[in-house]
């Protein structure tokens, strides 16, 4: 066991200190920033490239010469007729000007009149601002302020029983958490494809195999590299969910209270009980096959076909949301390829008896615990069949070969 | 020398040296045997190596040398025979107490010198207290004490060998198994390693290195086993061995015309006779003439003894004939 955390410790602290871990790691959130900035910039720079002032003729007598608020983003001047607007839309004194006809308090329309481009939306919000203000001019501030705050409807159903409303809630916050666990195993499966084809190919090229060879047994070599590495792959979600805590903490803030309460801490435990066996069965998987065919490209394409089996768990969750084809969601959930993904969005989704639950998480750490009593086995039987053809009869008379002795 | 009928093996044997006797077997090969597929690697090898040793698995390229220590070591099961590792089968607690310097070199390349050669102590059940004690020594003795916190792969050839080499120490095995630990080594640091395989033979270990350099092989092994085409055709002291090759020719120094021997070919250069014995003359034959003749005089009468390397190309080299061990 010591020997073991020792390899594992040490698989993953030599990850975690490269450089490119942390510029794929860091690089995320950093292009996320950047595309947020760069739509700031363009959102002002759109704005401060349309500043130019609009006008407004008014024949309904509705503005009475009123000129645009200190604050407004834009400048609005009277004109008092179209003549000498256009004139000033020509000379490019003005981006456009609008027209409120006599019928304007009947018929509720304006004229825009431009050069070639409408006005940014902006505009004519802070046209329509000044508008507001004008016909609210007899009214009170009260009502003039609730008006521009415009319209924030809240219906509830009278017959609605309280226990349903929180039980709507906490599905909505397990299948938000779901989501964001799901997108996070696509980017952990994406690496451990990669991670999985080091395990044994790093060392061949350090030309380390040899002498770790003389030091530790198949097990201790496999599960050390593998238990590391799964530690390396949760480290990159984890290091976003540190960076998003601030963004995370202001969510939270302004969820409803129905939705912070309905956040169950059991849930995220037994999906982390999931998640941890599901990770090590992939990683298994993957290094068995790259123990047998030393190509890279190979554990690429056979994490593709492991992927498969994510899309299919996004797939059930659409059935599991649907509450349609119960038996099929049912067996998925206790395959294991699946069972990591889609017993947990049972579980979000409505309650599952304890022993599928048990039995499930029983079979998929079986298959874990498989996986990597299968990579050592084979990486035992492989090494004596270095530099030949790997046939299945032959990998399967080595692994007789070693249960005999 | 002696043949007998059945497969086609060239063995010369020599008797037991007196540190084979009485050494405790660190190692003990009998009768080890692989085929990978339809070729044989190792065919009925057999050696022993004792504490305090150090014996030199020699042969030629592709001979089967590292396939056995390979077996040794507990990489590859052999097919057939028994091997015994400091005093028994192999044992993964066993493994602790070997150093391996194979034949590939490697270290993490992508790693600082110290964690790596740090991290390969540890596994090998070193605390971390006493590995950076030894760690610090090892690295002050072989000059790398500035390359400590650099890169395996900025290190030079001559470097990394040596951090090999201390990768194989750090931990003070009982056993040490080096293959060509002189390589890409310059003449200063390969007398260094020598100093430090000595040491750590006059310490108890035993030490099986495979090397081609024979003069190394001279200068350190108590003894040898000589593998080719998978099969052990020469096996005992170094010292028996040589006396065991010699004969056939002679070194004289003295007074007096010396070419004129019956059954002899002889040559001079620079002061030194070099006799060449015919296959009927034996070196007392010549004795006696020279003896028996008043116009010369013998200042140094002496049989002179083969290189361990004209030995190696000469039975290498030579076609393999029937042969049964006599006495190992």
């Amino acid at each position: 066991m010591r020997k073991l955390m020792q390899v594992s410790w040490h698989e993953y602290w030599n990850l975690i200190g490269q450089r490119s871990f942390w510029l794929g790691t860091l690089g995320f959130p950093v292009m996320m920033a950047v595309l947020g900035l760069f739509t700031i910039v363009f959102l002002v720079a759109i704005t401060l490239l349309n500043r130019e002032p609009v006008g407004y003729v008014d024949y309904a007598g509705v503005l009475n010469g009123a000129v645009s608020r200190p604050e407004s983003v834009v400048e609005i001047r009277p004109y008092s007729g179209e003549d000498t607007a256009r004139q000033a839309l020509e000379n490019e004194e003005i981006q456009a000007y609008y027209v409120l006809p006599a019928d304007y308090r009947q018929s509720r329309q304006i004229d825009l009149y431009v050069l070639d481009q409408p006005p940014p939306d902006f505009v004519e919000d802070s046209f329509k601002i000044l508008l507001r203000s004008q016909l609210l001019a007899d009214a009170d501030e009260t009502t003039q302020q609730r008006i521009a705050d415009g319209a924030d409807i809240s219906l509830q159903s009278a017959n609605v029983n309280p226990q349903d409303s929180a039980k709507t809630a906490n599905t909505i916050a397990k299948v938000g958490l779901l989501f964001a666990v799901v997108f996070s195993l696509f980017i952990i499966m994406a690496d451990v494809s990669g991670y999985a084809s080091m395990i044994v190919e790093d060392e061949r090229e350090n030309r380390t195999l040899e002498i770790l060879m003389t030091t530790l047994t198949p097990n201790q070599f496999i599960m050390g590299k593998i238990l590391g590495l799964t530690g390396v792959a949760l480290t990159r979600p984890l290091v976003w969910l540190l960076l998003a805590l601030p963004f995370l903490a202001a969510l939270w803030r302004s969820l409803p209270p129905v939705y912070q309460q309905a956040v169950d801490v059991s849930f995220i435990l037994i999906m982390a009980a999931f998640l941890v066996p599901g990770i090590v069965l992939f990683f298994g998987l993957i290094s068995a096959a790259s123990v047998l065919i030393a190509d890279p490209r190979f554990s690429g394409q056979l994490s593709g076909l492991l992927n498969m089996s994510l899309m299919l768990s996004m797939f059930l969750g659409l059935l599991i949301a649907m509450d349609t084809a119960e038996n099929v969601v049912i067996f998925f959930s206790f395959f294991p390829l699946t069972s990591f993904m889609v017993m947990p969005m049972r579980l979000a989704a409505g309650d599952v008896p304890a022993w599928q639950l048990a039995a499930s998480w029983l079979i998929l750490a079986l298959s874990a615990a498989g996986s990597l009593w299968l990579a050592a086995r084979l990486f035992r039987a492989g090494r004596g069949l270095a530099g030949k053809t790997i046939t299945w009869p032959s990998v399967r008379s080595r692994l007789r070969l070693r249960r005999a002795r | 020398m002696a043949g007998a009928g059945g497969t086609a093996v060239l063995r010369y044997t020599c008797s037991m040296t007196h540190t084979e006797q009485n050494a405790i077997l660190t190692v003990s090969v009998q009768s080890v045997s692989k085929r990978f597929g339809q070729v044989t690697a190792v065919a009925d090898v057999s050696f022993t190596v004792g504490a305090g040793e150090i014996f030199g698995l020699l042969g030629p390229n592709g001979a089967g040398k590292t396939t056995t220590i390979r077996m040794m070591l507990d990489i590859f099961k052999p097919d057939s025979g028994q091997i015994s590792i400091l005093g028994g089968p192999m044992e993964e607690a066993k493994k602790a107490r070997i150093g391996y310097m194979p034949e590939e070199r490697g270290l993490y390349q992508e790693q600082r010198l110290d964690r790596t050669l740090l991290y390969l102590a540890r596994l090998k059940g070193v605390d971390k207290k006493t590995a950076q004690k030894r760690l610090d020594g090892w690295l002050e003795r072989l000059d790398l004490q500035e390359q400590r916190q650099k890169k395996i792969k900025t290190l030079s050839k001559g470097m990394q060998q040596k951090a090999q080499l201390i990768a194989t120490l750090l931990h003070e095995p009982e056993l040490i198994v080096v293959d060509e630990p002189f390589s890409g080594l310059d003449p200063v640091n390969t007398r260094l390693a020598k100093e430090i395989l000595l040491e750590r033979q006059r310490a108890g270990s035993a030490i099986i290195m495979c090397t081609h350099q024979m003069h190394q092989v001279e200068a350190l092994c108590h003894r040898i086993a000589l593998i080719d085409n998978g099969r052990v055709i020469l096996y005992g002291g170094v010292r028996q061995i040589k006396r065991q090759f010699a004969g056939r020719s002679l070194i004289l120094q003295g007074e007096g015309d010396f070419s004129q021997i019956p059954g002899v070919l002889s040559q001079h250069h620079n002061g030194v006779w070099h006799l060449a014995l015919a296959e009927e003359t034996a070196p007392d034959d010549v004795f006696r003439y020279l003896a028996a003749r008043p116009d010369v005089t013998i200042e140094r009468f002496e049989i002179e003894q083969p290189s361990l390397d004209d030995i190696f190309v000469d039975v290498v080299n030579k076609p393999q004939s029937d042969e049964v061990p006599t006495n190992a």
